[in-house]
């Protein structure tokens, strides 16, 4: 039986105890089979998978060689929230298009300059037109049943995302089981919380196609929001090759390497950014200070205003 | 509500005491044997109106899957007066004279009440559902006329008259929106009057599911769990 009980209740038909799961309104009597509605639903479902790989150490040494120094290795549970709503509502836009000017044939003969047109206009004499490419509207519903998955975890970067949900055998969660294989992570945000930042996550994909739009409003929302938190078994390991730390993250499922990276300590390299008027200035100097001993004055003095108007074109001068 | 006010409800039948199958998303349960609607309210089960529509189109000896759609009386007014003549409505709702008469009543008139039914579907979609002939959409632009049969086997509805009512506004405004005229920001006053279970019978046509009233078709996996539901229906609801 899991341990996740939420709240024990007696079974109205029997009296027996009935011990409900968090996230889950329907429950069925262990004693007389009786089957039950909880009239609130409490939390949200919560499952996890087991792991599976027996030889992590193995997995890492395959990849990094031989010579890894493996510093430690964890198994941890890393939650993931799928949310699961339905984006009900309307979204109406508006985008301009640009003008572009043209050449069309007027089998009229007639000049039709500055006119809106669309399409190739056969036959007859040329004359210059303007079209416009591009202009969109939009004015519809939006009923789009929507899932994402969030992960709590983000800023440890243990590469969650990369793992194959489907893949896996799920069961409930289990609060005296889990800390037997390893680690478990809590969720850093009530869930209510993460239930607004999915919703407002999945209306702005939608909203966001239209970004730049010159006129858009929408009106959307969520309901039938549902969300499942899967505890997803990742071996952790920091380890040395050659001197250089790395952090490795496996599935412990399947096996696969979801993070592989070097921690290197970046040295900030110094760039110096030349501006080319200071180039010029400087070059000019140098120029001028060394050429009429070799090309005369008055040859000089022509290279001397050739690069005034350059630096001048160069800080004032037209795009 | 704290967790000493949560309460346990038998999944029995308040009518006739039949044990009630129902999935963890249902929000509205039907009885097998004596056909009562039900949904919780706080902490008791209210009665909801259901009626189990007669098909009424040829539909042989194929077998019958009923699904659950909210049929809801709403009260629209408008509170703006807009120009919208018949040329601005599309010729797929201009065929229909009644609706298309409500429409431009609706928006030519100031302060205008009009009766609209509304059909939204109970049951559980996914994406697909809005790529073929829309059951609902088609129903409430033509309301059909439903005669009640015998209590059927009917799965749970997963949508609440709340989720319906939501729905409902949006159904509306996707109806202006196929119009030429904007009226996104009116100030639309709908007023729910009554709202039923209408259990419409659906067959399988080619692949498809076809419902028995006027026809309309929708995609297999438009519906959540199709297969399951196919099985669920053919046990008796068992």
């Amino acid at each position: 039986m899991p341990e996740r009980v939420v709240i024990s209740f007696v079974c109205p038909n029997c009296g027996a105890e009935v011990n409900a799961l968090e996230g889950h309104t329907n429950v069925q009597c262990g004693y007389c089979g009786s089957r039950l509605l909880i009239t609130e639903r409490l939390g949200m479902p919560r499952i996890f998978s087991r792991p599976v790989v027996k030889n992590p150490r193995g997995i890492i040494k395959s990849i990094a060689g031989k010579d890894a120094k493996i510093i430690d290795l964890d198994l941890l549970f890393i939650p993931m929230i799928k949310l699961r709503a339905e984006i009900i509502g309307w979204i109406h836009g508006y985008k301009k298009g640009e003008v572009k000017k043209d050449y069309y044939y007027d089998s009229s003969g007639g000049s039709q300059t500055n006119s809106l047109y669309s399409g190739a206009y056969p036959g007859g004499s040329s004359a210059i037109g303007a079209r416009v490419v591009g202009e969109k509207r939009v004015k519809k519903k939006v009923r789009r049943i929507l899932e994402m998955r969030i992960d709590p975890s983000n800023f440890y970067r243990f590469g969650i995302e990369r793992i194959k949900l489907k893949e896996k055998k799920f069961e409930p969660y289990d609060d005296n089981l889990l800390p037997q294989f390893g680690n478990v992570f809590d969720l850093p945000l009530s869930i209510k919380e993460y239930l607004k930042q999915g919703e407002d996550t999945l209306i702005s994909n939608i909203t966001g196609e239209y970004s730049g739009w010159d006129e858009f409003k929408w009106n959307l929302r969520a309901i039938k929001k549902s969300a499942i938190v899967y505890y997803c078994p990742v071996y952790f390991s920091r380890l040395e090759v050659a001197g250089v730390p790395y952090t490795y993250s496996i599935d412990a499922v399947s096996g696969e390497v979801l993070i592989r990276e070097a921690v290197v300590h970046k040295k900030e390299r110094r760039v110096i950014k030349l501006n080319p008027l200071y180039a010029i200035i400087g070059l000019a100097g140098v120029t001028i200070s060394v050429l009429p001993s070799v090309i005369g004055r008055g040859w000089t003095l022509l290279v001397g205003l050739a690069v005034l108007f350059l630096i001048w074109e160069l800080q004032y001068g037209t795009e | 509500m704290g967790q000493n006010d949560i309460k346990l409800i038998p999944f029995r039948c308040p009518e006739c005491g039949e044990e009630i199958d129902s999935k963890e998303e249902d929000c509205v349960y039907f009885c097998s044997v004596c056909g009562l609607g039900f949904q919780l309210e706080v902490d008791r089960f209210k009665k909801v109106d259901v009626i189990y529509a007669k098909p009424l189109k040829e539909v042989g000896k194929r077998p019958l899957y009923y699904l659950p759609m909210w049929q809801i009386q709403t009260t629209i007014s408008i509170k703006e007066q807009y120009s919208l003549n018949y040329q601005d409505i599309p010729e797929e709702l201009l065929i229909n004279r009644r609706f298309s008469k409500l429409l431009t009543g609706l928006f030519k008139d100031r302060n205008a009440e009009k009766k609209m039914i509304f059909f939204v579907p109970a049951f559980g979609i996914t994406n697909r559902y809005q790529l073929m002939d829309e059951p609902g959409f088609q129903f409430t632009v033509d309301p059909p006329k439903l005669i009640g049969t015998t209590p059927k086997h009917m799965i749970g509805a997963e949508y609440t008259h709340k989720d319906a009512k939501e729905l409902t506004r949006v159904m509306f405004l996707s109806i202006q929106a196929h119009t030429r005229v904007d009226i996104l920001n009116a100030d639309i006053d709908f007023v729910f009057r009554r709202y039923r279970i209408a259990g419409i019978p659906f067959y399988e046509e080619e692949g498809l599911l076809v419902d028995g009233i006027k026809g309309f078709r929708i995609f297999k996996d438009a519906l959540k769990n199709w297969d399951e539901i196919k099985k669920h229906l053919k046990r008796g609801g068992k």
